[in-house]
């Protein structure tokens, strides 16, 4: 309808155009009147063409009093073409701007058109496998379901090849394992600006091989070693992947231990180096080394003094899970030179110290800050706060913006200034729910090309990805350039999700779990956090809330290091990744009151 | 998540709602300073981060370049709120609406300190003022238009919008062409408004595209609104904007230029002559009010950063934009000549929204 309100209103201008000139005539012998001036009637509503480049681009326009006319297409002041018709091929991409002038014996006319010459745009494909190679086993299916961008044109097709022979023309292709051995499965993708294809080599196995490993306390920390003070216990838990997991043997440098779990619980009591190996079902083994330090909790502990700062003064490490802020230059803040975890932790610092939002992407993301002095337990109140900037919505005071972020603390028991100690969660109002995974793992997967969704799958058989939002983060990719593996794992505590869209609104809600998270309006949103105070949203926590994995107390007299992670999977159509931000991170027995 | 977008379009949430109807503003009174900014300016206003009540205001004067900032804090010693919104000047006032604190601030236009304010407003965008006594605000989050006595800062009356609720309300800027206000309602609404002011009904509307965004009258008394089209996922829909030339007279759509779908302009202004048009989408564009179609080339380029506001120097011309970067650092103004030349740049506050020529 509108289009036709457009056309109509140009249909009425050129009636009274025509009507003004049979009615008028060169009375006045003025060469160049209106009259006879020559006219251009371009072949595009808005004078813009897009082009492929390497296409020819053809503009055709049609003119008014132009006999004899002298016609010149510039781009730049250089001429292009002398011709009532313009054919043109640019072979690399951009924004020309052309000038077309006709000058004929009634006067010269001339417009402006815009030649948007484009990159040919192939397909790409994209998978969730590391590397090229898979192995699956044996009675098993794998479905492979490749993100292919370009794809959108009608001319697009797929095809799958196995060993050569054509299996599929779908978007996904189920590979059977039905025999053991290798095979070559093939992807070709099409359209008419090119193609792409993968090769992956699927090796079908009897059986997965084993993994068994201790994880380490951060993305960036190689080492596996546990730190803790004389009494205090360790709790081990190995990561394992395709075990039964029906047995465990423990052993404490070299001897047996009465402990038959997957978790064990190791308490030293006097200083020293101690080997744990762990065998399970009799078929693989792991070890890991506990240090258990000479020196005393309060030994490590680093008062504050006059000068010391209520708010964290280092990043650490930040790893987000990928997201539409990650990489985001134009209104992420972020500069693009982001490509090494230090030039990472150098910007997340800047923007926590300027109380700017640092985004920690889909689940598992997570920051690592620390204090210039240690943050002591108090009794009866908040220890520290983490600033987010969740809402409620308007008449119901519920549903809004809440991603919360699962709050870990540090002591420095090795005292060497770095957060490779060990890290206790803090107990929240979802701690011990069923809904509530604590060893959830989930992979992504680097795209293969920019402007992709990032593919993920996780340790409970799920997959999806993180959408790529082009309409309002357009940043190549959401993958953080500072990962350097084309794959990565984030583990921790991951909640029920709470998001919702409203079927009649179609708004969605992200609504608030009851307290222990940050970037949530939970009852322990701190007071103060409103519009008019300008202090804006905070969570309050205590250390007291601090305990070991399997939910038990432990007793920390203060903390070091701060680690927040965003602690559900989920999004939310158009918003997209449900995604903790923080802000800022205080010792509030520093803080001005 | 994105939330910038999600707080403009969903929430202005349930705190600020129960402050709006139920709290007392407490200011946090300090010291003040004293100005005496004589001639003409340009007021600025930032919007400041929503829920973290860093609104502020700046005061730029052009024949020195010299920018003064936060200028209602610093003459009054409290804060300017959250979210400020728009200013007007009118009977030798500067009127600031603070849109996510409830209230209008009527400032001396020199000394920049308060004469005034209206409160207890729902969530004002704009005022519009129609005699000394009399002015009309319009709202987010609320389906009716206050009127309220600019001499008496108080609330005298409301105008109902039909078809319109409290979750979908949206009022935005006004123009007045003889006894009538025309409103655009942008917020999941399609439509401009037309008001009696002699009765202060609603009666007449007139359907356009999603989401138109401002309003201003040319000196052919043609209304120009730009829709932003709505956005990818919207539960009210998405389509390409449009800019839109609106007889004031018939009240119907006399032109009607297409832009691109997933394109989203905003922000259409005139220049003092009120013959030439302006706006932003991504880059800032110009076009005569006559003009049969859009130009190919845009006045002034995108910079990869985050053009939210823009005016023209109703005396000499000159282009204003306002750079909210990234939404969280000091905005930047970039001052340009007619012919696009970048004269003076100089930093604001957090998010600068608007202007006001004094």
């Amino acid at each position: 309808m509108k289009f036709k309100q457009f056309f109509s209103f140009l249909s009425i201008v050129s009636a009274l155009v025509a009507g003004a000139m049979l009615s008028s005539c060169n009375k006045d012998d003025v060469i160049g009147g209106d009259d006879i001036k020559p006219k251009i009637i371009l072949d595009s509503e808005t004078g813009i063409y897009t082009v492929k480049a390497g296409e020819e681009l053809v503009v055709e326009p049609t003119y008014e009093n132009a006999s004899g006319a002298d016609y010149s297409w510039t781009v730049d002041g250089t001429e292009i073409a002398d011709t009532p018709m313009l054919r043109y091929t640019w072979t690399t991409p951009g924004d020309r701007y052309i000038r077309l002038t006709v000058t004929a014996a009634g006067g010269s006319a001339s417009e402006e058109l815009k030649a948007e010459v484009i990159q040919p745009a192939p397909p790409v494909i994209s998978l969730p496998v590391s590397g090229d190679a898979i192995t699956i086993a044996l009675g098993t299916d794998f479905v492979f379901n490749p993100e292919i961008s370009n794809s959108e044109f009608e001319d697009f097709s797929i095809e799958w090849t196995l060993d050569g022979q054509k299996v599929s023309d779908e978007r996904s292709y189920t590979f059977s394992a039905t025999a053991t051995g290798n095979f070559i499965l093939r992807i070709r993708a099409q359209n008419s600006d090119g193609t792409d294809t993968k090769e992956i080599r699927i090796t079908v196995v009897n059986s997965l091989p084993y993994v068994l490993s201790f994880p380490t306390p951060s993305y960036f920390e190689p080492s596996t070693t546990r730190y803790t003070f004389a009494g205090r216990p360790v709790h081990l838990t190995p990561v394992m992947e395709n075990l039964t997991a029906q047995s465990f043997a423990w052993t404490v440098n070299g001897s047996a231990t009465d402990c038959d779990k997957p978790t064990f619980i190791f308490t030293p009591d006097s200083p020293g180096n101690y080997i744990i190996n762990l065998t399970v079902d009799s078929k693989a083994s792991a070890s890991v080394k506990v240090i258990c330090v000479d020196a005393t909790e309060s030994q490590r502990y680093r008062a504050a003094t006059a000068s010391s700062s209520p708010r964290s003064n280092k990043v650490f490490e930040w790893v987000p899970a990928p997201g539409q802020f990650i990489g985001e230059t134009q209104t992420g803040g972020m500069t693009g030179n982001e490509t090494t975890l230090a030039l990472a932790n150098v910007w997340a610092e800047t923007r926590l110290a300027n109380q700017h939002y640092v985004s920690l992407g889909g689940f598992g993301g997570y920051i690592i800050v620390g204090f210039d002095h240690s943050i002591s337990k108090r009794d009866g109140q908040y220890d520290f706060a983490v600033m987010g900037n969740a809402f409620l919505n308007a008449s119901s005071g519920s549903g809004g913006s809440n991603e919360p972020g699962i709050i870990y603390v540090m002591q420095d028991i090795n005292g060497n200034g770095l957060p490779d100690d060990e890290w206790y969660e803090l107990r929240g109002s979802e701690t011990g729910n069923a809904t509530t995974r604590q060893d959830y793992a989930v992979t992504y997967f680097r795209p293969s090309g920019p402007g992709m969704n990032v593919q993920w799958t996780d340790n409970y058989g799920a997959s999806g990805h993180i959408d790529y939002l082009n309409a309002f983060h357009r940043q190549p990719y959401y993958y953080p350039a500072w990962i350097e593996a084309d794959s990565y794992t984030l583990r921790g505590t991951c909640l029920a999700n709470r998001t919702s869209q409203d079927s009649s609104t179609g708004f969605w809600d992200n609504s608030a779990f009851p307290w222990g998270y940050s970037d949530n309006m939970g009852s322990d949103n701190m007071t103060g956090a409103d519009a008019i105070s300008g202090s804006g949203q905070r969570n309050g926590f205590l250390i007291e809330n601090a305990m070991f994995s399997d939910g038990s107390h432990v007793n920390l007299q203060y903390i070091d290091f701060i680690k927040v992670q965003t602690g559900v999977n989920s999004k939310a159509g158009w918003l997209g990744e449900v995604s903790t931000e923080v802000f800022n991170f205080q010792d509030l027995s520093l803080m001005p009151q | 998540m994105e939330k910038h977008i999600y707080l403009l379009f969903s929430l202005f949430s349930a705190i600020l709602f129960h402050v709006a109807f139920t709290g007392c503003m407490e200011w946090d009174y300090g010291e003040t300073e004293e100005f005496n900014a004589t001639g003409t300016g340009l007021f600025i206003t930032n919007e400041g981060n929503f829920q973290y009540g860093n609104a502020t205001l700046s005061y730029y004067d052009p024949s020195t370049d010299e920018v003064q900032n936060e200028v209602f804090f610093r003459a009054n010693g409290y804060k300017l709120g959250d979210v400020a919104q728009s200013m007007t000047i009118y009977d030798n006032k500067g009127w600031v609406v603070v849109n996510n604190s409830h209230v209008i601030f009527a400032i001396d236009l020199e000394t920049f300190k308060e004469v005034g304010r209206i409160e207890n407003l729902t969530s004002p965008r704009y005022i519009h003022f129609l005699s000394d006594e009399k002015a009309y605000v319009t709202q987010l989050w609320d389906n009716r238009i206050f009127i309220v006595n600019p001499k008496t800062y108080s609330i005298t009356g409301y105008i109902e919008v039909p078809d319109m609720t409290m979750e979908s309300g949206s009022t935005e800027q006004m123009v007045q062409y003889g006894r009538y206000v025309y409103c655009n309602c942008w917020s999941y609404q399609n439509r401009i408004i037309k008001i009696d002011t002699e009765t202060d009904r609603v009666v007449g509307e007139l359907k356009i595209g999603i989401q138109p965004t401002s309003l201003v009258m040319d000196r052919y008394n043609r209304m120009w609104t730009i829709t932003d089209g709505g956005y990818e996922g919207s539960p009210y829909g998405h389509e390409a904007p449009s800019l839109y030339c609106i007889d004031a007279e018939t009240f119907s759509v006399e032109r009607q230029f297409k832009f691109r779908f997933g394109d989203w302009p905003s922000e259409v202004q005139l220049n003092g002559t009120r013959d030439t048009l302006y706006w932003i989408n991504n880059d800032i564009w110009r076009m005569d009010v006559t003009a049969t179609r859009i130009p190919v080339r845009p006045f002034l380029e995108y910079r990869d950063t985050k053009y939210y506001g823009l005016t023209v120097n109703p005396a000499n011309g000159e282009v204003y934009v306002a750079d909210a970067i990234d939404y969280q650092q000091q905005g930047v103004i970039y001052r340009y000549s007619p012919q696009g030349k970048l004269i003076d740049q100089f930093y604001v506050g957090i998010i600068p929204g608007a202007f006001c020529w004094k």
